[in-house]
Parts: C-alpha cells; structure tokens; sequence
C-alpha cells in the first residue's frame, strides 16, 4: 500500500483552510470542502517549497484573533 | 497394470497425503417419492456399475506407486444399505453417510444408501469418490441409472443400451500417448508445458487474502459455503455486457472476482485456478471418469485498469490457457515446481468454477425424483466460488446461482459473506460504468460507509473547555488538604502543591513565560519536576520537556528550534547548558516570595486559552530529525475529561509517575490525578527500568494505577515480586502492540486487574482509542474504539473509507489533533491533511499505522504502514512467530525480523529471552525451539535462527529496539556433512529418489526437484529402512534431512528416555546442575530426589551411552574403554547445555567416580567447578581385584537387592533364564518393558561399568568436593584425591536405599551442599 501524499510521482495542490492551516492534497483526487488551492497541480516538492515560503505562523488564525498576539511557539522566523 | 491418470495420481497422493478425507467426496441425493422397487433400484445400481468400469475400480499400489484394478461386476448389484430415518435426523445421516471415508485401495469408489422415512418417501444418497467421477460424470451416472431403473421396474430386465466404445482405462493410456513425454519440447506436453512455464513465471506464491486466522500449518481445511444467487436481471447484464465486449459470463465474472480481489489487499498479480471439463474427445461424453482438469488463470490487475480494460485483459488470458488445457495440472505443478508447502494450493488459492446448465429432468417412471443441494463438507482452495449459469433451452438467462466456498479455519462465515455480498456490489457497479477503473466502485454499501464512518465514530460529547492550570486550581481549592503528591523526599498536599506552582509560575512570569510562548523543563523525576511542569502551565506557557540524559547537541537543537523563554533545569543542567542562546535557572532561583495575588489573576498579558499549545513533545522523525508536536489544552484536556469517564480515578487512587516526561504517556500520569483529587505517586529518576523496583514501589506506595509499555509488561511480569502488586486496580498498556500472550500472562500473574489497551500518537493527544482486555479474549488484541471528539478513519490509498477487514491505513480527526509540528509548516502540510469526511475546513491526522476494521466496529493494529514484512514475496506477521516462540515454556520473551546480514539473504530470525531469567540462557535450546515451531508454523514462518539473548534490548522510552539486535552468528550450516546415523541414511535416501549425486544435510527436498509423489515413496523407504513411520505432511513441514532427522528422532521417544542426556527439569534462574548415572547407566533414579533440589536450577542428567540401541534391539556402541574416555563424553555433552562453567556436578556411587574424573579435567582445561558432589561411590582402594562376579554386581545394581544365587553364578547375560529378567522388570522400571535382548543389552553395559569402575584411579582434585557416606561408606579413601577440602556428611541409609527409601533425605542433602548463587526456592521447599 503507497500512501497517496508520500507519492513523489504524482502531482499535487496545496490547499489552505479559514484557521491558515495549509494541506497536501493529491491532485487526482477531488478536493475537500472548506478548503482552497493555493497551488495547484504541482510537483510534491514544488508544494512543500510552497507550504514553506507562505506558512510562516503555525498558530490557528482564530486564537490569534482571540488573542491578538503577535508571536508564539507555532511561529517560525 | 494400468497406470492413474494424472488427475487421478494427484486425488490418490492427496488421500495418501492427508489420509481419508470426505474433501473429495462427490455426494449425490435423490429425493424419491412414489411407489419405489428397491429390488430395481439395486439391479439398476448394478446395471450402471457394469457399464462404467470406473465404478468398480480400486487404486491399489506397489512400492509407492498406484495402478487401477477394475473389479468384476457384482451379479446382484451393489450394496444398498437401508436405513428407516425420523425426517429431522435425515439431513445428518446423509451427512455422516457422504463423509465416510473410502478406502481407495480395495473399496469401490461408489456407495448406496437408501433412507426411507415413510412409506413413500425415500432419499437415495449416492456418494462417489472424485478420483473415479467429476460433476459431468454425475449427470451421465444419473441419466443411466435413471434409464436401468426405468427398464428394471418396468420388468424388461437390463437396459437394452450400446456399450460404451471405451472406458476411463482406455483413456488414461490414451491420455499418456497424446500428451507424448514432456521432455520432449516437440510434445503436445512439452510444448504445452513450455506454454505454462513462460505464463507462471514469478507468479506470487501466496495471495493475500483478507483472512481472519491465522493459516494452521496443514492444509485439509474444514469447509464451509455461503449461498450466492443472482437474478435473472443480473445475469441478463452481465450477458449483455458480455456480449457487448465480445467475452462470456465467465468472463466479466472473472474480471469481477479478480477486481474484488485487488481492491481487498491481494496485490495486482492475481492467480484464479478454474477448471475444464477435460473431455476433448466426444467418446469420452458418456463416460463416468475423473477428466475434469485445472487451469490457472493469471491476471494483471496493475495500472488501476477500467473493468472493460480488464475484460480484455481476462479475454487475453483465458484463450490461450484454454489452447493449452490438455496438460494436467498435477503434471505442471510436478514439472514446474512452485514454492510448495501443504497448507496451500499450489499456484492459486481462489478458484472459480462455472458451468452452464439447462438441467435435466430425471425420469424414475412412477417415482418423482427431487435433486436438493448438499452441504459441501470440504474446501478444495481458500476461496472457491462454483456458479452454475442457468439458461432457457433457448438461451434466456434464467439467473447465476452457486456457492462461494471458503476455508472455515482462515475465514469467518461473515467475512465469506461480506465478500460475496462485495462482488455482487462490485459486478453492478462494473456494468453500470465499465470505463471506470476499477478502484473507483465502492465496494461499500451506504450502510457500510455510515458505518465505518459515522457510527462507529459516533464520539461527539459537549465538554466545558478548560486547561491544565485550570483543571488542577480548581482541585486544589475542592481538596487542599488532600494528598496530591507522594515522592521518596516526602509528599504535598493539594494546598502546599498549589502554592509552590504558583511561586514559581510568578518567576516565570517575570522572564516573560506567558500564553504562546514555551518553558523548557529538564529536571529528573522528582516533586521538583512536578510542580515545575505545574508553573510552566500556570504561567500560561507551553512546556517542553527534555530528558537530562540526551546529548548535549540533541537538547540545544531542540532549544534552538523551540526557542524557549527560559530552560527549568537543575544545577548540572545549568552547567550543561551554560553559555548557550536560552537561559537555564533552578526552580529555586525563580521561585518568588509567596505575596498576595500570585494566582492566576496576577497575570499580566493575553489570558490563556485552550487553543493556546500546554506542550510540545519531540519525537523521532522517520529522517533522523525529531520533530516537536504542538498540543493544545483544548487537545489534552478533552484527552483527560474522556480518561476521567471511561476509568475513572476516586480519592484514594494512586497513579505512578513513571514514565520519562519526554514522552506523552507522562502528560496524563502528570495531570490527570491532580485534577481528579488522587493522589501522584512519583517513582525514583531510574525506576521506570527496574521491574523489581517498581514492584516494590507498588506494593509499598499503595499505587493503584500504572502504565506499561507492552515489552515493558512483559517483563514486569515475569519478576516474581510483580504478582504482589495486588493492589492495583488498572494497568494501561500503550505504545506499541500489545501481544495477546502478554495479556494471558497479565491474567495470570494479576487476576482481577483491569488492563486496558490505548492507541495514540503523540500528534492526537496521547491517545485515541482504547480497548479493555478481558480474559477470555482470543486473536490479536485490538486497539478499539476512539475516544470522545474522535474520529477514526482507515483509508485505502485513494482515501477512500476501507470496508470492515480490509487494511488500510489509519487518519484520525477530531478536537484532539495537534497543532502541528513546531516550525515544520511543510512537514506539518503533509502529516495533517485536509480531511474529507469530517466538518469543511477540518483536518486530519494520518499515523502511517495500518489497522483494520473488525465486524463489531473496533480496530485492530497490524503494522507500519512503511516496513511491512515481507520474505521471499510472502507476507510475514512476527507477530505470529513470536506467539509460537512465547508458546514454548523455556522462552520467556521473543522478537522476529527480517534481516539481510548478507546482502541478498533475507532471513526470519528469531529472538528470544528465557522464561528462567537472564542467567538461564542454558535452558532455551534454539534447535529444539526451531523443530516445535516447525510443528505449529507453516515453513516460511519458521525463522532461519533463533537467538537466545538475556534481555531484548529496549530503547531510551522503554520501547523494543529492533535495531539493536545483534546479528546472529554465523552458522555452519550450507553444505553441512551428516553427522547422525538417521542423517547418513537420509541423505543417501533423498539422493537415490531424486536422482542427484550428493545431498546435504540442509539441502530442501522440494527444491531438488523432489515432488508429492516422491514423498509417498521416501515415506516409504524411510520406513522399510529405517523402521519409523512417517506421516507425508512430514516431508513438506521437514523438508531438508536435518530436520526430518530431528523429527525422527522426536518420533522414537525412547531417544529421551534412553538418550545420553536426560533432561529432568529443563529450566530454572540457577545454573544447571548435572547428575551423572550410577553403575546401572541410567539416572532415572534421579527422578526421586528432584523435589526436593526446589526448582531453582534446571538439572540434566547423564546416561550411558547404548541404552538407545539397547532398548531398540540394535547393536550397542562400542563401549568407553575408561573413565577418562567416558567423562570426556560426558563433558562435550554438558558444554552443549551450559557452555563454560561454573559446573555444579553430583553422582552415585559409581557416577560419583565419573563427576570426579569431570571435575579433574575440567580443572586441567582451565574450567571452573562450583560444586562437586560425591554420593556414596568410592575408588577402589590400591591393589583391588578386578571385580570377580561383574554380572552378580551389575545385577545387584539393577535390582537394588542382591541377585540369588541362580542368577548370581550366571557369568554372561545370555545364560540369565526368563525368571531373572522377569525379576528385572519388575525391579527396575526402566526396563519394565523391554524384551530379553535389551535386558541382557542393558546388563552388558552395567558390567562394562563394573569394569571401568576397577581399573579407574582419580587424578588429584585440586578444588573441594562433597562427599555424601551412606552407611558403612569408606570416606578415608578419597583423602588422596581431594587437595581442597573434603567435607564429609553422613546418611543413616544403605548404600543402595539412597534414591529409593532414603530418596528425601538425600535430596534434601544435596539441595543443601549445592551453592546457590539463586537459592532459595530449593531451601524454601527443604524446610516445608
């Protein structure tokens, strides 16, 4: 059994969801809701470059809201 | 003599394989009502059975090999047994009837019972054996039986019908000359053949199937069948889709059935065995006879193919095989030599079979004749799907009816039904939409999928968020005087708990510790570490806990990465980590003065919230690289909220603090007794290691509650103090699979413990599921059902949900996932993915664990997903293997990998801890472990090595390290010469047979070309020259002469009894003491002391060497000449059980003699003597005679009594008279029933010990020795012998009384003289 997301063969989206929180997601397969490509039908390693440059605070986006803080132990410099 | 057909050579060598067997039995039942003649009912029998020869034929053998005999016809007709039967008991006498078994070599292969229930009303069983008939032949019986009765009845005698032009001999001589010889590449075999090899090239061994047991070694499954019934409008799709791609029915239900297969874990290289009817030749039409043949079917399911695309690809596969069914299939199998092994078919283990039928009517003249279905006793494959296609004489289709039959032993009767459910699912859903590939039908009904995705995952609970200071404050102010904390410096209330955490979370504060950020903690095991964890919370950050004893580079890296506000350490972690980016204090330098409104309200800054992270725990990541997980309170505190309710914890629980905080088990021992009002007992920096401390921290911490890793709790459980942990309540076991043997040994050691079984990664909150083990459980041990806010996802690799039994690999959602991986956004984008099934916008978790789904809706844990076993393409569990190796008394713990020490030579190799202890490695006998597995395992789960070890290594978290164990040692063993008689004449037998020069002792007889019907006749051989009968089934399970050699050996029990070494308890933690024979040769006089020497200590006692053969009735061994020779072979003996010394050694009287000589010559080699024990035997003082009467002495010996004077004149053996071996029989029960030959064998060696006895003068013992003196003992004759100290010590008993009457002292005695480097259990019992 090969994992669809290990797949270094296939071809890839990245999707973002409302908290931030960014996704692999096979491009073969159909996308689930809630959840929007910021990339799409790329290479996995052009994806995870993608993930890396654009994902730089790990916090959810609602309990930054709540808290308005600017830093964290889910932000990356 | 006319030979078998091939088909019949294979049903003949099945019966000689697995003996009678109702497997091949073809019943027929006939439902007669009306006014039945029986007298024309036999005569008709009789009628039928003159024409077909094949009725009447026995499959008698010579040498081996089988030949038919055809029988004259009965005159009267066969016999017809009548029965009266109630209508109920009917169904079980045809059962009982049809499963008879037939005695191929001298019964007729056709039986007749009649059961009459009522006046009118009769059942005609007909059972024929399958070596004589096949389903045509049933319909070709019946009609002719049908014709005779019509004739018979009617008064006109025998039917007036054309003989047969030829009969099934006939055929059989026909079938050899036209397939010609197959070596022969011009041939119709040969070239046949040559079509075969080229098409089963590299065909998988094995498929998997979605079994629910486990394999048994031996084939000869019990069968059982689950209807399958497809209507009209089923059948007239699939015809038409047939006919739209130029296939047949057979076709597009092939292509169905391989899909099923595919989509159900069996890989893309799928093999269907089918079979033809065989008669090519329209002579053969009316024939009753065995034609039908095998083929298999090879079909490429790789590249996810639409179904047409598969339908072609099945169309391709079927003409050709069919150009090319002449061939026999047991020739095939003979010829090309697949990797065989009696608990499976040869080449495939599905079969599909389907026949079209317009069925005909059966004309009994006035009796009307009913034809129901009968139960099929006996599975044929693993799976075996027979359709019958039913069609109109015009060819409307009428429907596809049959029989999905599966090996009851490997599948359960749901599980046969859910597939056979899943094909009809799947050929509708294929003729719907054939374009699509075939991974996109669901094989799951809307039901399923609600299930598997929604009920069972039914978890939602609406919970009040909190956190972890939260949780605990509000404790704390319900019970401030309780005991929150008990650790070896003292314990804290709830109260002073409280305070300390707030002082020191205000020192944090003041460094800038506050929601969002993360304090680093590393402290020992301590109350320290507990309340810092504590303030890290309180102040509102996360903590990251790291272990004192990781590198120095490890923890800066983490430090590094996590960036912490501040590192709690103690002062040699400030030392450590001095001059580094993050500041490093003691809890005491921060910990500020208590003042006013140090609570949670002094806090300044953003409020804590659970979305807010409570820790982050790095892990090891799969390149090397651990990764820190980030988990919010919201994630644990629902953990601990579910926790609390499914086990809860009163007041007076105590829950041990043991594992390392830097693993996520630790987050709940931490904080959910402190939320709950229990009491934490912290357990010392080192304990978690220590079963024997733990223990007694236990017992004397009143702890209730603990967590074991399963390795862990294998061990914990086999120190003996563990059984006094009664006092726990629960014990949860998490972090690697839990072996259901660990679980039986829990019940036992700890009965009335609940232990529970949890599943988690560290990326969900610890765990997820959960399972109660209750005893009485069987199979693997699951990991459950999901925790609150959970769901559980088993996907395939198109994420689609797997249905019940099939594997896939475990997603987890719900409000217990982590965040992510600290400052590993990519890493965290491919770990946490979207998740399709849950709320939009939610994510899930994928673990990399495979697991599956049971019928009852909980999962069960089968692997990694990344490092499945796999050796020589067939699938390995070790989880299964170590079940076996656990099994064995002597083995106290067991691993198996796959490894490639040489590349290219992958070997199952097996590792395992003795049951005694770690100091008993004597008592684990690898050879002997691998001959039993061998006996319960099929061979490609019997490991190559099984390597003893003191203790499998474990990882820094208590987990087996399976990288740690060390290779095995080289052994000898390819090309390795005989050594044993019975290994001589093996070798030479597999040589003959297979026509090779020369065979190795290691050497497979399958892979030198041997095949079935060679193992029958080696059977044979080894019988007639060898005299031991063996069972076929030996030659597949014990394929090399080594191992057939063990197994013969294992068969002759009197190798034990009478072998050189008997084995009187083979284990125990001491070193092994050995005892070696008095004058007689044997030590079975040793049996009387051994309850008394406590079971400390495994003992082995030495024998004579010819006892064996004596027994046997073979020639003795040339006897050892002096004691020298004889205790040299007694030493190579001993150094095969214990290798090096110290030896404990003891003898009686002329064994005490040999002990010594041991003794000396062990001094002389450099060994060690821990003990010498001389047990009333002495050296002959200077200048004695030679024994005068060595057959009266050698008598005594035996009889324990002076023999009379008769016997005692007697000078050689042959003269003693049948009254004197009576006598010896009756008096010395290892004799009891041996013949005169072996009694006179037997005294033959007592005298030559009488004679090595007289000749033997000691050599000077350097160490001490024990000298035990029975009554009138001559102790002043060792003095000479004995240059350390000679300790003397008397018995009241008569020298030859010692092991009978005056067995308990003597025992006694010894188990005191013997050191005990593990004493007590010997002394313990000595005084009870």
């Amino acid at each position: 059994m090969s994992n669809p997301f290990d797949d270094d063969e296939a071809r890839f989206h990245v999707l973002v969801n409302d908290e931030g929180q960014y996704s692999l997601w096979p491009a073969a397969l159909a996308e689930p809701a809630g959840w929007s490509a910021v990339l799409r039908d790329e290479r996995r390693a052009e994806c995870l470059a993608h993930v890396e440059a654009v994902w730089q605070d790990m916090r959810p986006r609602s309990l930054v809201a709540a808290t308005g803080q600017q830093d964290g132990p889910g932000a990356a410099e | 003599m006319i030979p078998l057909s091939h088909a019949q050579q294979r049903l003949w060598f099945l019966d000689r394989l697995y003996g009678a067997d109702p497997t091949y039995h073809l019943p027929v039942v006939l439902r007669l009502r009306g006014p039945l003649d029986r007298a024309a009912l036999r005569a008709a029998l009789g009628d039928v059975i003159a024409r077909h020869e094949s009725l009447r034929t026995v499959f008698p053998d010579t040498d081996g090999t089988p030949w038919q005999r055809v029988l004259a016809a009965p005159a009267e007709g066969p016999e017809l047994t009548v029965t009266a039967v109630a209508p109920t008991e009917l169904d079980a006498h045809i059962q009982a009837a049809a499963s008879a078994p037939f005695v191929l070599a001298d019964e007729p292969p056709l039986r007749a019972d009649l059961f009459v229930s009522a006046a009118a009303d009769a059942v005609l069983l007909l059972t024929l054996h399958h070596i004589v008939a096949d389903g045509w032949s049933i319909e070709v019986l019946l009609r002719d039986l049908a014709t005779a009765y019509r004739s018979r009845s009617g008064g006109a005698g025998p039917p007036d019908w054309p003989e047969l032009p030829v009969q099934y001999a006939d055929y059989t001589l026909w079938q050899r000359e036209l397939l010609g010889d197959r070596h022969d590449p011009e041939s119709v075999a040969g070239r046949q053949l040559g079509y075969w090899r080229d098409t089963l090239a590299g065909a998988p061994a094995a498929l998997p199937l979605p079994v629910d047991r486990p394999r048994s070694a031996v084939a000869g499954h019990p069968g059982a069948g689950v209807a399958v019934d497809w209507d009209a409008d089923r059948h007239r799709e699939l015809l038409h889709l047939a006919r739209q791609q130029n296939c047949t029915v057979f076709m597009v239900v092939q292509a169905a059935l391989c899909a099923l297969l595919c989509r159900m874990g069996a890989g893309t290289d799928i093999p269907l065995g089918t079979v033809t009817a065989g008669r090519t030749d329209e002579a053969l039409d009316d024939l009753v006879g065995f034609f039908v043949n095998t083929l298999v079917l090879r079909t490429d399911l790789s590249g996810d193919p639409s179904f047409t695309e598969l339908l072609h690809r099945v169309r391709g596969v079927a003409l050709p095989a069919y150009a090319h069914q002449d061939l026999p299939f047991d020739l095939l199998v003979e010829e090309l030599n697949p990797p065989r092994s009696a608990d499976r078919h040869p080449f495939f283990q599905v079969m599909l079979a389907f026949d079209t039928r317009v069925r005909q009517e059966l004309d009994f003249g006035a009796v009307t004749v009913e034809r129901p279905a009968v139960d099929v006793p006996a599975a044929k494959a693993d799976l075996n799907l027979q359709l019958t296609e039913h069609v109109d004489a015009d060819g409307t289709p009428r429907g596809i009816s049959g029989v999905l039959e599966y090996a009851a032993d490997i599948f359960r009767a749901e599980t046969a039904g859910l597939l056979a459910d899943r094909l009809s699912r799947l050929l509708d859903a294929a003729v719907r939409a054939p374009g699509l590939p075939i991974s996109a039908h669901s094989l799951l009904t809307p039901d399923e999928r609600d299930q598997v995705l929604a009920s069972w995952n039914d978890t939602a609970r609406q919970l009040p968020v909190t956190t972890l200071p939260a949780a605990f404050r509000a404790q704390a102010a319900r019970t401030p005087q309780a005991t929150a904390l008990v650790s070896a410096h003292g314990s804290l209330t709830y109260a002073e708990l409280d305070q300390q955490s707030d002082r020191l979370a205000g020192g944090l504060r003041e460094l800038g510790a506050g929601p969002g950020t993360v304090v680093a903690v590393g402290l020992p095991r301590s109350a320290a570490l507990v309340v810092s964890l504590l303030a890290v919370v309180k102040a509102g950050a996360a903590y990251l806990p790291l272990a004192p004893g990781d590198p120095d580079e490890r923890l800066r890296m983490m430090l590094h990465d996590a960036r912490p506000v501040c590192v709690l350490g103690d002062r040699e972690l400030c030392t450590r980590l001095d001059g580094g980016e993050v500041r490093v204090v003691t809890p005491d330098e921060l910990t500020t003065d208590p003042a006013p409104g140090t609570g949670e309200a002094s806090g300044t800054g953003p409020a804590l919230r659970p979305g807010h992270p409570a820790y982050v725990i790095y892990t090891s990541g799969s390149t090397g690289r651990p990764k820190g997980v980030v988990v919010s309170h919201a994630a644990i505190d629902n953990r601990l909220r579910w926790m609390q309710a499914a086990c809860p914890l009163a007041a007076d629980d105590r829950v041990l603090q043991k594992t390392p905080s830097g693993f996520d088990v630790s987050v709940w021992e931490f904080f959910w007794p402190l939320r709950v009002g229990a009491t934490l007992v912290v357990a010392g920096p080192d304990e978690h290691r220590d079963p024997a401390a733990l223990a007694g921290t236990i017992v004397d911490r009143h702890v209730t509650i603990v967590h074991f890793v399963p390795s862990m709790l294998d061990l914990f459980l086999t120190e003996p103090a563990a059984a006094r942990c009664a006092g726990l309540r629960r014990v949860f076991c998490s972090g690697e699979a839990l072996p259901r043997e660990s679980v039986l040994t829990f019940h036992q050691v700890l009965p009335g413990v609940a232990l529970t079984n949890l599943y988690g990664p560290t990326e969900a909150a610890v765990d997820v599921t959960r399972h109660d083990c209750v005893p009485g459980e069987q199979g693997p041990v699951p990991i459950g059902r999901p925790v609150w806010n959970t769901q559980v996802r088993v996907l395939d690799d198109r994420l689609a949900p797997c249905p019940v039994g099939l594997a896939g690999e475990l997603y987890l959602s719900g409000v217990q996932l982590a965040d992510g991986y600290l400052a590993r956004t990519a890493l965290t984008s491919t770990r946490f993915v979207a998740d399709p099934y849950g709320p939009p916008g939610s994510r899930m978790y994928r673990t990399g664990d495979r697991v599956r789904w049971t019928p009852d809706g909980v999962l069960v844990f089968l692997g990694r997903a990344d490092d499945q076993v796999k050796l020589r393409g067939q699938r390995v569990e070790p989880g299964e293997v170590e079940a076996a190796l656990l099994a064995e008394e002597s083995v106290g713990g067991a691993c198996v990998v796959v490894r490639e020490d040489t590349p290219g030579d992958q070997r199952l190799v097996g590792y395992v801890t003795p049951a005694a202890g770690p100091s008993a490695r004597g008592s684990v006998h690898p050879q002997a472990l691998l001959a039993s597995l061998a006996d319960v395992l099929p061979g490609h789960l019997v490991p190559a090595t099984v390597v003893v070890l003191d203790r499998l290594p474990l990882s820094p978290n208590g987990k087996l390290d399976r990288r740690a164990l060390p290779p095995p040692p080289v052994d000898v063993r390819p090309g390795r010469a005989p050594g044993t008689r019975v290994e001589r004449a093996l070798v030479r037998l597999y040589a003959e047979l297979l026509g090779v020069p020369e065979v190795g002792v290691e050497d497979d007889f399958f892979r030198l070309g041997g095949h079935s019907m060679l193992a029958v006749r080696l059977v044979r051989r080894i019988r007639a020259e060898l005299a031991v009968n063996l069972p076929v089934q030996s030659i597949f399970r014990h394929p090399t002469p080594a191992a057939l050699a063990r197994q013969l050996s294992r068969s002759e029990a009197a190798e034990k009894a009478f072998g050189p070494v008997l084995e009187l308890r083979s284990d125990g933690p001491g070193e092994p003491l050995f005892l070696v024979h008095p004058g007689t040769g044997l030590s079975w006089c040793y049996f009387r002391i051994l309850e008394f020497l406590g079971t400390g200590r495994p003992v082995h006692a030495l024998q004579a060497r010819g006892f064996a053969e004596a027994v046997a009735g073979d020639p003795l061994p040339a006897p050892p000449r002096t004691v020298d020779e004889m205790a040299a072979d007694y030493l190579a003996q001993i150094r095969k059980i214990q290798p090096a010394g110290p030896y404990h050694l003891a003898g009686w009287s002329f064994g005490g003699l040999v002990a010594h000589r041991m003794a000396t010559r062990l001094e002389q080699e450099g060994d060690r003597v821990a003990a010498l024990v001389v047990l009333d035997g002495y050296p002959e003082p200077p200048g004695a005679e030679t024994a005068s009467r060595p057959l009266r002495e050698a008598l005594h010996n035996v009889l324990g009594v002076p023999p009379d004077d008769a016997a005692g004149n007697a000078r050689n053996p042959a003269e003693l008279d049948g009254r004197v071996l009576d006598e010896v029989r009756r008096r010395f029960p290892p004799l009891a029933d041996a013949n005169d030959h072996g009694i006179r064998a037997a005294l033959r060696i007592g005298m030559n010990n009488l004679r090595l006895q007289y000749a033997f003068v000691p050599e000077l013992l350097r160490g001490d020795m024990t000298l035990v003196a029975a009554r009138s003992g001559n102790p002043s004759t060792w003095q000479r012998f004995v240059a350390g100290r000679l300790t003397v010590l008397n018995l009241d008993v008569g020298h030859h009384d010692l092991f009978s009457t005056g067995a308990a002292e003597t025992g006694r005695l010894l188990a005191r003289i013997l050191p005990g480097r593990t004493p007590p259990p010997g002394h313990d019992s000595e005084e009870t």
